[in-house]
């Protein structure tokens, strides 16, 4: 078990070192990047860009020079936003954005898991029917469709709720937004649960519990553990399809989370900011993972063993 | 005399998805007293399984069961799950064919022993694992007090289903229903397992309904037979009335399928064949980062010589090496030792080389299913190694040669345009042999080549493999870890273990004179008939 | 009697005919993309044509311009000619006009009527006064707009049309490249196996787990937006699970008896792949190739919708849903229309992916 964990933790910095390799180089080349300018950057960016990037340097030190500024937390300075370096604009941006996706990812697993067992106990029954259907829609719909819809519903026709902003960072600014992130994933986790759980609930293990007579919530406990191991390893992918549509969502409801910024940036070629979201993103997606490596040991043994 | 414990009267079962229903029991009588031991035989899809599994309410959802089946004087079938939970696991109890599946892999097993015991025994939970300890100790695990702790991975098959025994009499159940319950397991394991069955009966008192399509078993472990086919009961009866005279013409085809006759060894003057020496096949099992890596002697030091005319048995358990050794003698697998092939050193020629040698060299797979691409049609799959070995052949002509050999293993050649999925077990395994046959090979090594097939089956298999060894000359090395068709096919045997030979002789000496401890446990295990 | 027995296939194209829900399904898909592909030649508007006094026009069935907007044509077009309507009457297809001005009107600004893309060329009927006075006929354009008009005033129907067509050319060739991409790291996983296939899959295994989406707005950012490149870095995402299940197959496949059966033949690696290995690949691919289309169709939206997908004047859907939503509190039309497209075309593909599935599977026995 610990030559699991040891194993996975190895894993883990190279391939933070391929994206911050590829960052490096793909900045060299950008066109209209700080290295192949036509016109000569803004002085005050062009100073901390030669901090980090030691621009007057042979290329490896170059490179060693950015790692190491990297390990300090630097990302450089903002392109656009000339007050202020990356690392600053993600400070504020990056709780925000997380406790956007850690929300969503918690509802998703909450009422996914909820919905498709329900689905599964009442196999081909209404409730099914309903699960299964709502699951399709909300696989297939895009949340740039649901969120505008979202907000012409709840926002400008009922009114219960804000149609966007952020205002003080009050809750009633935030539920529209986790519920939109969280519907697609919602839909996935709900097919993921109902799927395992059939699969639990006819397999010969299951048809033991009920040659003894086992009552169902025994027999729900053996299939929910089952079910779980897909869905935990469905969690990787899920943070990351929550990341990608946290860039859609922030952009709609006007949330400034880091995907937000990551958009404006790329729309305000802002190179440093993209980077710096890019390696940020990666890092947090890694770490998401290597606990959900671990959380998958402690659910099956089989893995524990090998 | 007493009322049955269990009375089955004119049981239906039927299956249906949809637009089809078929009928897998016709109505059928069965009675099982306390304490007797009850088997049913019959082949696969004889019903024996559903009966067992529609008397507990166990049914899949698209099955339909009517009639009557009456335990302890109230009526089973289409009682509510809530009369059904009460009489099962406690009243009454079932174990399963393959106890890997029917283990929570999730779970350890001193849980799920106890899960029994909380839901029917009303113990807590502490009591509930102390009783687990004790019933572990009662089936015969070492260790209980560690192996409680298990994962069922961690254990063997036959420990596995050792504990799948304890979980059925944990609530001293008046009837325990065994469904094929050593048919996954090795021979040796086997017999244990059956004797701790038998053994436990009667200490408790249980009465013992044993579903199983070894006649074997039934002998020894049984003491009333039913005998199943196409759903409906041919014969019934006191076992040893029924095997000494069977009144069902069905019932003496199953008991006529046990291999029988002998294979008479060939002339003192016949060539030799094929020559291995000293042939090892180690695997390296994958090793993680800091653990050392490990090596599986699959085969450790195996010598044997082949005559021409002759077949080899090699008889042994899983993981003894026997299949890999097949291979590695086919240089399927590669190994390392002498081997010569009429003469001619093989084990240098690269597999370019060996390719036209291939030829006089074949091998039948045991898996009926696994063994025919899926996809390509069965004349397509006979024919395919003509398209290596005779290229000079046109498509018609290897289409002709087709049809030749399906006919000759008892295959309509007008159907050699479907694919294998219509085709049954028996059939399929038929024209994997003509796949060999067609290129007219000298040795064909079989490997288990009828153990998934029903035991009639198995019959017209290995009569027909006879055939075509006098008609063609053939030399057969046969693998196979059931003793009764080793004895009946092989002139000569070699007894495998752990990639050993353990014992070798002529048939007749190792079945009559065993010389090694494991032999005889193998041969006492295999409950042959006299 | 030697009749050829049903080959997998047809047996399989049996199964999935049998399937209600997916035949709907693929009909449903052949009229989308027969309204994309053929649309535009049928329709009076040009997708990139701009209507300046139709902008936000609601759906209708009805012809514009109507009696008002004729009107208020007029009256811009007057103004341009610096004079005023004395008189206009609107009758069918014809507006006889009298324009008026303090000055002899410049008759070369009669020009202004067909600019306007409500009436064609006029005719001048009478002159009065030296030309301060003119009596002109012209013919009034009739348009509709099926599904409205956008924030632009061009007909969104049509530009549906063109989107859609961008949708599925770009779910087909991002396709093709995750396919390509997806079976050779595949089937080389699957087939050289031990070492190599571990390092392969770790490393699928750790692409996947990233957000990709982030590298290739990354990419566009750096390299700008070729139509090229949006294709390219989509298919350079999903290839990822084709990979998987390439390799799982090809593996499974490997283990089976029926390709050590081939070798003991005699058979080559060639022959193996090509008659054992490859038929049995094809189902899976297929399968799942139908139920890429949709996430290949649904990212490229994504990034359109963001402003990083292809650049006006064509368009695609998510560019499309995208206006929507920016305009949805006076013309909901905007968003419904094409999100609705969208939507069925995803439904379709999904339904379609389904049914191939499942009549693919070779679960008989």
């Amino acid at each position: 078990m610990e030559r699991m964990i040891i194993r996975r933790l190895l894993s883990v910095p190279p391939t933070m070192f391929l994206v911050v390799t590829l960052a490096f180089f793909l900045m060299r080349v950008a066109p209209g990047g700080p290295f192949n300018l036509a016109r000569p950057l803004d002085p005050k960016v062009m100073e901390n860009l030669q901090r980090i990037y030691q621009l007057d340097q042979p290329l490896w030190r170059q490179y060693l020079s950015y790692l190491a500024s990297l390990l300090h937390g630097d990302l450089g300075p903002s392109f656009y936003w000339r007050d202020f370096s990356v690392s600053e604009l993600f400070a504020k941006a990056l709780p925000i954005s997380a406790f956007l996706g850690a929300s969503a990812l918690a509802l998703a697993l909450i009422v996914g898991i909820a919905a498709g067992a329900a689905a599964a106990m009442r196999y081909r029954g209404p409730v099914d029917h309903v699960v299964t259907a709502a699951a399709s829609i909300g696989v297939t719909v895009p949340n740039f469709v649901i969120a505008p819809l979202m907000q012409l519903g709840f926002g400008l026709s009922l009114k219960w709720l804000p149609v966007g902003g952020w205002g003080d960072g009050a809750p009633r600014y935030l539920i529209l937004p986790i519920i939109t992130l969280a519907l697609p994933q919602i839909a996935a986790v709900s097919r993921l649960t109902r799927a395992a759980m059939i699969e639990a609930l006819n397999s010969n293990h299951a048809r033991t519990l009920r040659a003894y007579g086992l009552p169902t919530r025994v027999i729900l406990k053996h299939a929910l553990r089952a079910a779980l191991i897909p869905v935990v390893s469905y969690i990787g992918p899920a943070a990351a399809a929550l990341m990608t549509g946290s860039v859609v969502v922030e952009n709609i409801f006007g949330i400034p989370g880091v995907g937000r910024y990551f958009i404006d940036g790329a729309l305000n070629r802002d190179y440093t900011l993209v980077m710096g979201a890019v390696i940020v993103v990666a890092a947090l997606i890694l770490a998401l993972n290597l606990l959900v490596d671990l959380a998958y040991a402690f659910i099956d043994p089989r893995v524990r063993h090998e | 005399m007493a009322a049955p414990l269990l009375a089955i009267r004119n049981l239906k079962i039927r299956f249906s998805d949809g637009r089809h229903s078929h009928e897998v029991v016709r109505g059928i009588d069965l009675d099982v007293a306390a304490g007797e031991s009850v088997a049913i035989v019959g082949e696969s899809g004889s019903g024996k399984s559903q009966t067992a599994l529609a008397s507990i309410g166990l049914l899949a959802r698209n099955g339909a069961s009517s009639g009557s089946v009456i335990f302890e004087g109230g009526e089973l079938l289409g009682a509510t799950p809530g009369a059904l939970d009460k009489v099962r696991g406690a009243r009454i109890t079932m174990i399963f064919q393959e106890p890997m599946t029917s283990l929570d892999p999730l779970f350890p097993i001193g849980v799920q022993i106890a899960e029994p015991l909380v839901a029917h025994g009303g113990l807590n939970r502490r009591a509930a694992r102390q009783r687990a300890l004790e019933l572990l100790r009662l089936v015969g695990i070492p260790e209980p007090e560690h192996r409680v702790r298990s994962y069922p991975h961690q254990l063997s098959g036959g420990q596995r289903q050792r504990v799948m025994i304890a979980m059925a009499i944990a609530n001293n159940p008046v009837l325990l229903i065994a469904d094929e319950p050593t048919t996954a397991l090795d021979v040796t394991v086997q017999a244990q397992i059956l004797d701790l069955l038998r053994d436990l009966q009667r200490r408790l008192n249980m009465a013992l309904l044993l579903i199983t399509h070894d006649l074997g078993l039934v002998r020894r472990y049984a003491s009333r037979v039913y005998v199943m086919r196409a759903g409906e009961i041919v014969e019934s009866g006191d076992v040893a009335a029924v095997m000494a005279n069977p009144k069902s013409a069905y019932t003496r085809a199953l008991i006529d399928a046990e291999p029988a006759g002998f294979k008479a060894p060939p002339p003192a003057d016949a060539p030799a064949l094929l020559e291995a020496c000293d042939i090892r096949v180690a695997f390296a099992l994958p090793s993680g980062v800091f653990s050392k890596a490990r090596i599986l002697r699959a085969v450790d030091g195996v010598s044997l010589a082949l005559r021409e005319g002759q077949t080899l048995g090699i008889a042994g358990e899983s993981g003894s090496g026997k299949s890999t050794l097949g291979r590695a003698l086919l240089r399927l697998t590669p190994c390392s030792g002498r081997l010569l092939f009429r003469g001619a050193d093989i084990q240098r020629l690269d597999q370019r080389a060996l390719r036209p040698l291939r030829r006089k060299m074949q091998l039948v797979f045991q898996d009926p299913f696994g063994s025919l691409s899926p996809r390509m049609s069965v004349g397509e799959i006979v024919a395919e190694g003509l398209l290596v070995h005779a290229p000079e052949m046109s498509a018609r002509q290897r289409d002709g040669e087709a049809a030749g050999a399906l006919a000759e293993v008892g295959i309509d050649p007008e159907k050699r345009h479907r694919t294998p999925n219509e085709f049954s077990g028996g059939q399929r395994q038929r024209i994997a042999i003509a796949r060999a046959m067609i290129l007219k090979p000298k040795l064909v090594v079989l490997d288990e080549p009828t153990s998934a097939l029903d035991r009639s089956v198995q019959k017209d298999v290995l009569a027909l493999l006879q055939k075509l060894q006098q008609a063609h000359q053939l030399t057969y090395v046969f693998i196979t870890h059931d003793l009764a068709v080793v004895r009946a096919m092989a002139d000569e045997i070699l007894v495998m273990k752990d990639g050993r030979i353990v014992e070798r002789g002529a048939t007749r000496e190792i079945f009559e004179r065993p010389r090694q401890d494991y032999t005889r446990r193998l041969i006492a295990a295999a409950m042959l008939a006299a | 009697m030697n009749e050829a027995a049903p080959a997998p296939w047809r047996k399989a194209l049996r199964r999935f005919k049998r399937n209600p829900p997916a035949m709907t399904a693929l009909l449903a898909l052949m009229l989308i993309a027969a309204f994309c592909l053929f649309g535009p030649l049928i329709s009076p508007h040009a997708y990139d044509r701009v209507y300046p006094d139709y902008v936000k026009a609601p759906a209708s069935l009805a012809a514009h311009p109507s009696e008002e907007e004729a009107r208020s044509g007029l009256e811009t077009i007057a103004a341009h000619m610096h004079a005023h309507i004395a008189d206009g009457t609107l009758q069918g297809d014809m507006a006889r006009v009298t324009l008026q001005g303090d000055r002899p009107i410049d008759e070369r600004l009669l020009a202004y009527f067909e600019r306007s893309g409500l009436f064609g060329k006029p005719d001048i009927v009478e002159r009065r006064d030296d030309g301060r006075t003119i009596m002109v006929d012209a013919p009034i354009h009739h348009v509709t707009f099926l599904a409205g008009a956008d924030s632009n005033g061009r007909d969104l129907l049509v530009r549906m049309m063109i989107g859609g067509r961008v949708s599925l050319l770009v779910g087909a060739l991002a396709s093709l490249v995750a396919l390509a991409i997806g079976i050779a790291w595949g089937a080389a996983a699957g087939y050289l196996g031990g070492r190599v296939d571990m390092m392969m899959m770790r490393i699928v295994d750790i692409l996947y787990a990233l957000p990709f989406i982030f590298f290739v707005i990354l990419l566009i950012v750096f390299f700008g937006r070729h139509f090229v490149l949006i294709f390219v870095a989509i298919g350079a995402i999903e290839w990822l699970d084709m990979a998987r299940i390439v390799r799982g197959q090809t593996l499974s496949l490997k283990r089976q008896e029926f390709v050590l059966a081939a070798e003991a033949l005699g058979i080559g690696a060639a022959g193996v792949v090509r008659r054992h290995i490859v038929p049995n690949l094809v189902g899976p691919v297929l399968a799942y190739l139908t139920l890429l289309a949709p996430r290949i169709i649904l990212l490229e939206s994504f990034l359109s919708f963001l402003g990083l997908g292809v650049q006006e004047p064509m368009t695609s859907l998510g560019v499309l849903v995208s206006e929507g939503a920016r305009g949805i509190e006076d013309s909901p039309g905007l968003l419904f229309f094409p999100a609705l497209l969208l939507s069925l075309m995803l439904f379709s593909l999904n339904f379609v992916g389904d049914g191939l599935r499942d009549a693919l599977d070779p679960k008989e026995r």
